[in-house]
Formats: structure tokens, sequence, C-alpha cells
């Protein structure tokens, strides 16, 4: 792309911290979300879900369903395919065949066995009481390991694992051979959940005059409608995905949701009626996917010197019943994590397991928080066994600027790794902590110390890092597209099926194209996200609106700029070339009395001249150059209670090489979310399953953070500038959390001694970690 | 079933209401008058997302019966900015960049309101304590605290 | 099958009696509801009836005339959390950051002390402050009115030992003692302001001079029910309060514990948690007694 960017200065509308279009409509409480909508003559659906970890569904009895008043349709998810793929399954006949499986098992406690849809929500509810199942119960198995060496459970028909992979770099036992230092430790995390305010998932279908409408607040709209085309059998033409605004995602509804969108479109079919099917805060906590536990083992070497010779990492990824984002998943944990760091001996072997719990998926991060936790935890105890700053020895080794990683080959264009570190450690007060804390030998004896009131607490700080994709452009289809009409009146509409979960890329994308075309950001109107008005997209997931979204806006903006020029110079009769817009108006910029603005120009083109009457449309469908890197840097400390084991975050720092903030409070915003978000992942947030059942299903029990809960948070916005990306932009949701956890669990090491190694660190996990290392 | 007679003042308006003994009050306000700013994240008074103002106190509700708010006050999203200027609220969270998702808001904006009517000058730490009720998953609280501070100073500014 | 919470009726009683005759005459499936923040929750199937008690006037808080406070039942948490007669005074002053410690703000809006107790959450953050401050429970049933002794409410998890046309109409705290003073602390999972307790403590003791006069400490979550850690008090009747006095005290109290693994701890942490929250009440209560 011609760095078009270059020639609009100074930048009017990108970069400012512009209100987000959609605030308004938020904070007057008229934004309608997919709870609140409301079709006349809707049914309503509930799920019959399976009490049993894994059985067969033998035989249905809904004679008594059907009396009760109100019932309308009662379908077996036996009759409805489920999606065990993603959208990278959609690339040929061949993988579509792996896309979808229909069956009459269950595989966790939960998963859909029928669907009802009635009048309204008691009549469902009252039939799903009254229906009788009868299973042939199965041998289940919980424990990915167990699952591993039990061949007489079989999850699947291929048996329970899900994929395998074996990556050898180098040669290992000669890495290791040069090592000073080798460390090893077992990690172990937990289950996540993305638990969005708005809950998991409501959706509403509509089958009438042979064309199927869906709203669903699916990250993916063009996907889903594929996957509805291809399931119903219809011209993805006769179908439309309709986007409502979304309380929330994280990667929860990168796909569809298991049991939601297909279940309901399937019922609307049978209706002819529209149905509304809305799962409870426990059906979202307890049914829906969430982040794949890892447990990894894991051993690195490094020389005296600094450098990383070897790395050996073993994953077990618990998939679940079911896989949907998986193989993907793990793909991202060996690309962020071997692609990181320059570790010339390196294997990474993982196998994805099937168990019978609620199925894992796509979760900010994909992947590279499970592997970070490890990675991160790694560099940080080769640091300090060496006697080295963990910053100077991350800096050491890591994949900067013009390198290629070894798995995806990506090359790193933009780099900002470095000034994230030095901004991050500088805002923390790293370098004065060091240099007044207390040699680790004294420490240990601190450790073991008995405590006595609040002089048992315990400060520390730590650090993590990491890299993170922007886009899937090398490991999926990975479209954006846009159209820009320029109107009579010199206003703007943008076609776009960005996904905006609340992020704020509708804005942003918003703020690309006022720029690009010269007008004010309120002159641009975004398109609702509708697969019936706006172009391919692949929708929101690996932080990649801002960037593809970016691109594809910035692409068609320019298109339309430069017919605008044509048609301006036409006008004014003079050439293009001379020829630019700025605050709504075409100017010669070296004739200033040259100019028409936008309005004149138009009316004269749409219906001024009557030979010519056409609009102006620019557009572009189509992919990325790259998939740059965003490295971050998180940086957090800590106070540890060692008579309670309770760890109090006090203060966060995330630093992120954005490439360019096109919205600076949004990019803010990201950051103090995520870095909450992982602050939770560290300590608080996992699922309990205790015989297959999630036994946290609710805020009660599964505890996020609340307002009083969270620490001091410091973002840092770092641009590098990236030379592929809209104005210099890269991604940014995904990274803002990664490394949360691992910068706790190095700043608990360094406040205690003890190196925490499994996810949650809980009070009671701290307090055992304590006595453990309290009798060596 | 008997259905108990409801009066209540609704966003400054007086309705009359015959509702059943198991509805709760955001079954009425979301069902019944059509407050979908009103939103329900849980059922169980943990998420804050069905937060209204009754006789000027947060509640959340979900956790009332529609038939205990009789005789009540109550105050949605949907009044604060009735007369169709917003709340100095409102607008610090849409200046502030307060707002991602959306789904919080509107309870969130009650609980701070239910605070700075009773204390125009509040702390940090009583603006967190004030909406530790009310969950966000998206901002991390950060900009909500500031635009509540925000709003807190141009209220004593108007005050003035 | 299930037929979820589905009361036929609902009254709201304007009167004491009236509430006390709508239960008995209903029996059976009558319940009473308050602030709703625990019923609400639990949306109890066998429900026939709702009786509310929220308009029986139980919202006021008076000092009596020997110098004891009654509380009525359906004072809220946030009113109790904020009332400047009891933040601070002696032996109440443990009921005022109870319930400060209490659920959300929303909830705390709503929940009512009588509900609180009534319920018999062995977690429940007021009642482990009112057993502390040894208070008697009024109640109000049919021809009866008994004032029962706090640690004679609990029966077990969710039971109490209040006849189902039984309500409760109010508490009555002792008047606060020269030298007292109490504290109140609850553990819950870190990083976390709003949660149940993992293990709570409320403890009472009266100090002349140095010497311990009086002593009461409560614990939650550590039991079938809210309870009593009778021989760490008696313990310290009579000792001079030392930091090792005070530790040995939170020894035994953990002792005294009879805890269960659930979901937010296991049972022997929280014994360990005992010791640790009783002995760090314990110090917090007695640098009130000397301030």
């Amino acid at each position: 792309m011609t760095p078009l960017e270059t020639t609009i200065a100074p930048l009017k509308v990108v970069g400012t911290r512009a209100v987000r279009i959609d605030a308004v409509d938020k904070a007057t409480g008229h934004a309608r979300f997919a709870p609140d909508l409301n079709l006349e003559g809707m049914l309503h659906a509930r799920i019959l879900r399976s009490p049993h970890p894994h059985a067969r569904v033998i035989s249905i009895d809904a004679s008594r369903a059907w009396k009760v008043p109100g019932v309308r349709v009662i379908l077996p998810a036996g009759e409805v395919p489920r999606v065990v793929g993603t959208w990278f399954n959609l690339r040929s006949e061949k993988e579509i065949k792996k896309l979808f499986m229909q069956d009459d098992k269950v595989r966790f406690v939960g998963d859909p066995v029928l669907a009802v849809a009635a009048e309204n929500e008691e009549a469902a509810a009252e039939a799903l009481d009254v229906i009788n199942v009868e299973y042939e119960v199965l041998p289940h198995v919980f424990d990915p390991f167990e699952a591993l060496a039990r061949d007489d459970i079989k999850i699947h028909a291929r048996g329970n694992v899900g994929f395998h992979v074996l990556k050898e770099y180098g040669d290992l036992e000669q890495g290791f051979a040069q090592a000073d230092v080798v460390v090893e430790h077992r990690y172990v995390t937990s289950k996540q959940k993305h638990a969005s305010l708005e809950p998991c998932a409501t959706c509403i279908a509509d089958y009438s005059s042979g064309r199927l409408t869906l709203w669903s607040a699916s990250q993916v709209p063009h996907w889903v409608l594929m996957y509805l085309g291809l399931t119903h059998n219809l011209p993805v033409s006769r179908i439309r995905v309709i986007r409502p605004y979304v309380g929330g995602a994280f990667g929860s509804r990168a796909g569809v949701v298991p049991g939601s969108e297909l279940m309901c479109t399937f019922l609307a079919r049978k209706a002819g009626r529209p149905v509304r099917l809305a799962f409870s805060r426990e059906e979202d906590f307890s049914t829906t996917e969430s982040r794949h536990p890892f447990t990894i083992d894991m051993r690195s070497g490094v020389t005296r010197d600094g450098l990383l010779v070897a790395a050996d990492a073993h994953i077990v990824m618990d998939v679940g019943g079911y896989g949907t984002h998986f193989v993907s998943v793990l793909a991202d944990a060996l690309g962020t994590g071997v692609g990181f760091y320059r570790v010339p001996n390196y294997r990474f072997e993982g196998t994805c397991v099937f168990t019978n719990k609620v199925l894992g998926g796509a979760f900010r991060g994909y992947g590279n928080p499970q592997f970070n936790f490890a990675q991160e935890q790694q560099i940080d105890a080769l640091a300090e066994a060496i006697g080295m700053d963990p910053i100077e020895l991350r800096i050491k080794n890591y994949r900067g600027a013009g390198e290629v990683d070894p798995v995806f080959g990506v090359q790193v264009g933009s780099d900002g790794f470095k000034e994230c570190l030095w901004r991050g450690a500088e805002a923390i007060g790293w370098k004065g902590w060091r240099e007044r804390k207390p040699a680790p030998a004294a420490l240990e004896t601190a450790g073991n110390a008995t405590p006595s009131g609040v002089s048992g607490i315990k400060r520390g700080i730590g650090l993590a890092a990491h890299q993170h994709g922007t886009g899937a452009r090398f490991g999926l289809p990975d479209p954006s597209s846009a159209i820009v009409m320029v109107n009579v009146d010199g206003s703007i509409d943008l076609l776009t099926a960005c996904a905006d979960d609340g992020q704020g890329n509708r804005t942003v994308l918003a703020q690309i194209a006022a720029e690009v075309l010269g007008v004010r950001l309120e002159d641009v109107t975004v398109s609702d996200t509708d697969t019936a008005v706006a172009p391919l997209d692949a929708g929101t997931h690996g932080s990649r609106q801002t960037y593809c979204g970016g691109v594809a806006v910035m692409r068609a903006a320019a298109d339309a700029r430069a017919k605008v020029l044509d048609l301006a110079a036409e006008y004014l009769g003079t050439s293009a070339s001379r020829l630019t817009i700025t605050d709504g108006a075409v100017r010669d910029a070296e004739a200033p009395d040259t100019s028409v603005d936008l309005p004149t120009l138009m009316r004269h083109f749409q219906v001024g001249d009557f030979s010519r009457c056409h609009q102006v449309i620019g557009s572009e469908s189509g992919v990325t150059e790259a998939q740059p890197p965003v490295f971050g840097a998180t940086f957090a400390e800590v106070e540890v209670d060692t008579e309670t084991g309770q760890v109090k975050v006090v203060k966060m720092v995330g630093a992120f090489d954005i490439g360019a903030a096109i919205n600076p409070a949004h990019c803010e915003g990201q950051i103090t979310g995520g870095l909450t978000m992982g602050v939770g992942y560290a300590l608080t947030e996992g699922l309990i399953i205790e015989e297959g059942r999630v036994v946290n299903p609710g805020f009660r029990d599964y505890k996020v953070l609340r307002a009083d809960d969270v620490p001091e948070l410091i973002p840092v916005l770092v641009e590098s500038h990236e030379p592929t990306g809209p104005f210099g932009a890269k991604g940014l949701g995904e990274a803002t959390m990664i490394s949360s956890a691992a910068a706790i669990a190095n700043a608990v090491h360094d406040a205690i001694g003890v190196r925490m190694c499994e996810l949650c660190i809980t009070p009671e996990r701290i307090l055992t970690a304590l006595q453990e290392s309290q009798q060596r | 079933m008997t259905a108990s007679r409801v009066s209540m003042v609704v966003n400054g308006a007086r309705r009359e209401l015959l509702v059943e003994p198991h509805e709760r009050l955001v079954d009425i306000l979301r069902g019944r008058l059509g407050l979908l700013g009103v939103k329900e994240g849980c059922g169980e008074g943990e998420c804050g997302t069905c937060t209204v103002l009754l006789d000027g106190k947060a509640v959340s509700s979900c956790l009332m019966l529609a038939a205990q708010a009789d005789g009540c006050e109550i105050l949605t999203i949907e009044g604060l900015s009735a007369e169709g200027t917003l709340h100095p609220l409102q607008e610090a969270f849409i200046r502030e960049a307060a707002i991602q998702c959306g789904y919080c808001t509107p309870g969130m904006i009650l609980a701070a309101k239910a605070l700075l009517d009773r204390e125009l000058d509040p702390s940090e730490g009583a603006v967190r304590r004030a909406i530790s009720g009310n969950i966000c998953r998206c901002t991390g609280y950060d900009k909500p605290v500031k635009a509540i501070l925000a709003a807190a100073r141009q209220m004593r500014e108007d005050a003035r | 099958m299930t037929r979820g919470f589905a009361p036929e009726e609902y009254a709201a009683p304007q009167s004491v009696e009236e509430a006390v005759r709508l239960l008995v005459d209903h029996g059976p499936g009558a319940g009473v509801i308050a602030g709703g923040t625990d019923l609400l929750v639990r949306r109890p199937e066998e429900l026939e009836l709702l009786v509310d008690v929220s308009r029986l006037g139980l919202d006021g808080v008076e000092e009596e005339e020997r110098g004891g406070l009654r509380v009525g039942a359906c004072v809220t948490a946030a009113a109790l959390e904020e009332d400047v007669r009891v933040v601070g005074r002696g032996c109440w002053g443990v009921l005022s950051e109870a319930a400060a410690a209490l659920g959300t703000p929303t909830v705390r809006n709503r929940a009512t002390l009588g509900g609180n107790l009534s319920n018999g959450s062995p977690a429940a953050d007021l009642a482990v402050a009112v057993l502390a401050a040894e208070g008697k429970v009024e109640t109000a049933g049919s021809g009866i009115r008994r004032f029962i002794p706090i640690e004679k409410l609990f029966r077990g998890p969710g039971q109490t030992c209040l006849h189902p046309d039984e309500i409760v109409v109010a508490v009555h705290l002792p008047p606060p003692q020269v030298g007292e003073a109490g504290a109140f602390l609850k553990l819950r999972r870190h990083q976390t302001a709003v949660d149940i307790a993992t293990v709570s403590t409320a403890v009472v003791v009266r100090m002349e001079g140095g010497e311990c006069r009086h002593a009461r400490i409560a614990l939650g979550a550590v039991a079938g029910t809210p309870m009593l850690a009778t021989e760490a008090a008696s313990f310290l009747t009579g000792k001079e309060l030392t930091a090792d006095v005070v530790r040995q005290a939170g020894e035994i109290a953990a002792r005294e514990a009879r805890p269960i693994d659930d979901i937010r701890a296991s049972a022997s942490y929280r014994r360990q948690m005992v010791a640790v929250l009783v002995r760090r009440a314990l110090e917090t209560a007695w640098g009130r007694c000397r301030a």
C-alpha cells in the first residue's frame, strides 16, 4: 500500500481521544442488546441438558411435554449439527466435513439434549420438566492424563486425542549441554471464563419467505452466515446475520455458541415463527466455552552470560467434550511461545485431549496466556539463577525487528519491545526496588521467619513479557472489507461488518475513514454489523479489527478519495495530483483560492449534471500484508500476607507496543480492562468442576474483580509505527492480559521466594508452598 | 394466583399495575414498562446490571418483588436524561471514555448517582466502594471512577 | 417435577400481629420476605404465600432506658453500617463493622438484620457480630413473644429454632461497658472485597487495667452454625493480654472450630485462619480498649 498516511498531515481525527460513536446510546440506556429484542409472535426456547458427563441418548419421550399448553416445537439435539471446528475448515469440501458433527451422544454435564420452543418461557420450562430421556450412561473421564491412558473410554470415535504436535528446532541435547543453568517446573493453568456482563448467549432466529434471519452476538457474523448456509442448505444470499449491541465477548462468541445459534435457527425453521433462545448466567458459565487448562512441563537452559540455549516444553491441553478452537489455540501457544525468544534448540510437544467436561474455546490471548505463564516464569527463574536482571535477559534473547520466527516464518516489522520494558520498569520503580531489596538469601530467611501481625506482609515486584500476533493472516482466512460511500451532502457512509464488542472498533474505523477523506468524525456514519448490508469480514478475534479492519477502511477510503479528487480536478479545471481534501473541502495545495466543498461537488455529480449522476463509492476487500506481533511487558507489585496466604496486587503496569494509537483513550481502556482480567486469571478466576459439574456457575463463587478490588493500573502506550498498519497501528486487545499471571507469579516469588506454578494462585496454595519451602 | 395492585412513581410518572407474587421488579420494569436500559446479568444480585434507584437508594431490581415497590419512587437510566439533557454523570462517562460494551453502564451510573446525591465530594475509595456492586468486565474501572470523580467536580461547580 | 419459584400470594401486613396471623392461618407453605436478597437468590419452590414484613415498622434503632440497644429486625445493613449510635460503641461496634462487610452496596441497602439471622447461614456476617455482642433475639409468634439468646438461635446450616409462624422482631444488645471494645474481621478469597466469608470472627473484650475481664469470641463459616469459641474466651478472662496470650487464644479458638471443606476453602485452611484472625481481631479490639 502506498503510504497514504504520510501525505495526510497534520492528523486531525486519528490519534485523538474522540468520543465513541455509540457512547450516548449506551449512557442513556437506549442501546439495544440481544436480550432487549422482541419480535412480534416470537416463541421462547429452552434447552434440556444432560445430567451425565458421558452418555448415549437412547430415547426421548416427549408425549407429556406436547400436552403443556403453548408448546410448539420439540427438537432433539441429535437432529442439529454441532460446530466442531473453526472457519479454517471452510476452506475446502474436505475440511467442511470436519466442521460439523451430529450424533446421539452427550459428552459433558450440560450438553444439549433437546430444545423446546413455546409461547412463553414458563411453558418451555414446564415442558422440559416432563420430558423423559433414556440414557445409556457411558464411563467418563475428567482428567486429561487419565483420558490419555484409558483406551476403554472413547469420547470421540477417533479416541481422546484431538490433536498432537511435535516441533523440534536445533539439537536439544546439545543445547542443554551448553547450558550453565537448567530449571524445570510443571505449570498448571485454570479454566477461566469470559464472564461478559451480557450473559452468553441470547439469539433470535426467524425463517420466513425462504429467508433466514439471525440476530446474534457472534464476533464473526460472516462465518456464522457460512455455517448457516451449509447446515440449512440455503444460499448465503438468503441468510442475514444481524449483530445488535454486544455486552462483551472476549472470545466467547468467536463462532457459534454451543447449543445457541444453530439450535435456534433450526427451531425457527420448524416453527415458522421467530424463536428466541436465551441462556441463563448459570448456563453461560457451565455450558459454553472457556479457556483451556494447560499442564506444561518445561525445562529451560541458559548460559552464565545470559544466552537462552535450550527449551523443552510438553503440553497437555484439556479440550473438554468437544473441540472448536483447540488446534489453533495450541498452534498459537506454539507460535507466540517459540517465536518470542531466540532459543536455537527448542522442542515443543503438545497434545489436545478430550475429557468429559464443558468444552474450552477461544478466549482473549488464545493459548498464549497459558504458555506464557510457564515460559515467563522460567525466564524469571533463569535470570535469578545467573544473577542477571530479567529485563536484560529478555532484551538479550528476544526476536526483534527483521528477525523471522521459525514456526510460521513471520518477520518482525515494527518492534517497540525494549521501550515497553524500559517505560514499564520506570513506571513500576523497577530499578529502585532492585537496588533496595534484600538479597535472595535474606528473602528466604524472611519467608522462614515466624510472622506476626501485619509484619508478616512481604512485598515483591515482578515482570513478564510477551508477543502476540495481530490478526491471522498466515493461519486462517482473514478478510476484511469496507465500502465507503460519499453522499450528496458530503456525509460519508462506511459499511463494515466489523464486530464491536465494546472495544470501540466502529469508532476507530470511522476515525480512519474521516481522516483519509478529510472530513470530521461526525460526518461518518458506520453501518450496523449486518451481513445484508456490509461486506465480508472475518470479524473480531485475534486483536485484528483496528489493524485488519483499519487497513480495509483505509484502502476503501483512499479509493473514494482518489475518485473525489478526480471529480474535483474536473470541476475545478486542474490536476488531481495538486489536490487534497481538508475540512470537508477539496483544495489546490498551490492555489488556496481554488477549492470546492464536498457538498457542492457531490451535488454536482450526483444530481446536478444529468449526464453524470453517480455516487463516489470506494471499496476494498482482502487481507493485510502482515500479521505483526504486538510486544508487551507487564509489571506487578504485590503484597503477600504470609499468615493467610493472601496476595494483594497493589499495582500493575502494562506497556504495550501497539504500533500507533488511533484512539489513545480506547487503548488505555483496553489495557486497564485487560490487566484487571489478568489479575483475575492469576488469583481468583477459574471454573471449579466437581464430578463433571461446574460448582461455581455465577459471580457469587466465580470471582471477577470489582472496583474496590483492582490495583492501581498504569497503561503505557508504546508506538513503534507498524509499516503495514493503518496510520502505523497494530493490535492490542488480547495483549493486555497475556503476561499478567506470570508477572504476578514472578512478583510473588520476589516477595516470598517460592514459585507458584499453579493457577489460580490461591491463599491455600501460597501457604502450602511457604510451608514446603520452610521444610526444605 | 392473586395479583397485587402496585402504585409506584417510575421516572417521575405514576404507574398503577397489577403484579403477580413471583414477579420481580426487573421483570416489570423491562417486560411491562419497556425500560430496557435496566439490564439483567445474573439474577442473583451479584453483577449490578439491574441496579435502579428505589427512593434514592441503589438496589438490585432482580432481588426485589415488584409488589414490594408499592408506594415507592423508582429511577432508571431512562429517567436520568428524561428532559433531553444528559446528567453530568452521563456526560462524564461519555467524555472520559468510561463506556466500553455498555452493559454495566446504566447500573453503574445509577449507583454513582446514589452516592453523589449524598456526598458531592467523595474520595476515590468511596467511589470505588459505591460501585463495587457493579461488575464491569471491560474497563478495569479506571475510567468509570475518573468519570464519577469528574462528574462530582462538575456538579459541585454547578451547585455554586 | 420442579415447579420453580411460584408463590401464589403476596401479602404486605401492616402489623406484627397481622403478619403472624397470616403465617398461622396459611400454615406450611407460608414464608417471610423482607429485603429479599437471600430469598430471591434461593427461590424456594415450596412457598405459596409470601408475607412481606418490611412494612411493620421494624426498621428503627432505639437506645433503651437501661442503656441497651434495640435494633429492629428490618434495619438494613446499610443503616447499621452508618448508624452513629452504633459505630465504635463498645460491643455494638462489631455490628456496624460486620454490616459494612456484608455483600455489595445494593444488597446492603436491602438486606436486613432479621433476615441475616433467620436464614441461619453459618457465614452470616451480622449473626457473628450479634453473637459476639451477646444479643438477644426478640420474636413474635402465635400467641408468644420470645427473647432468644443468640447462641440458642442456630441449629445447623440454614436452620434456626424459629417456628414456621414466628418472625424476628428485633435484636437487643446489652449496654456497652467501660473499657469494652470489639472488632470484626472477615477473610475473603484474595483480591476480593465482596465475598461470603471464608472465615470470620467478631470479638468483644472488656479490659480493666491490663487485664481482660470479659471476652466473647464468635466465629463464622467454620461450623454448621455461627459459633462461640468459649474456651478461648475463658482462657483470656482474668489474664493480662500479651502478644503470647492473644496468640494462644487464637490457637484455642482454632481447636474449637469445626470447619468443613467447601468451594471457598479447605477445612484445614479454615482452622489455621481461625488462629490468625482471632489473634488479629483481639489485637485490634485490645488496641481500641486502650485508645
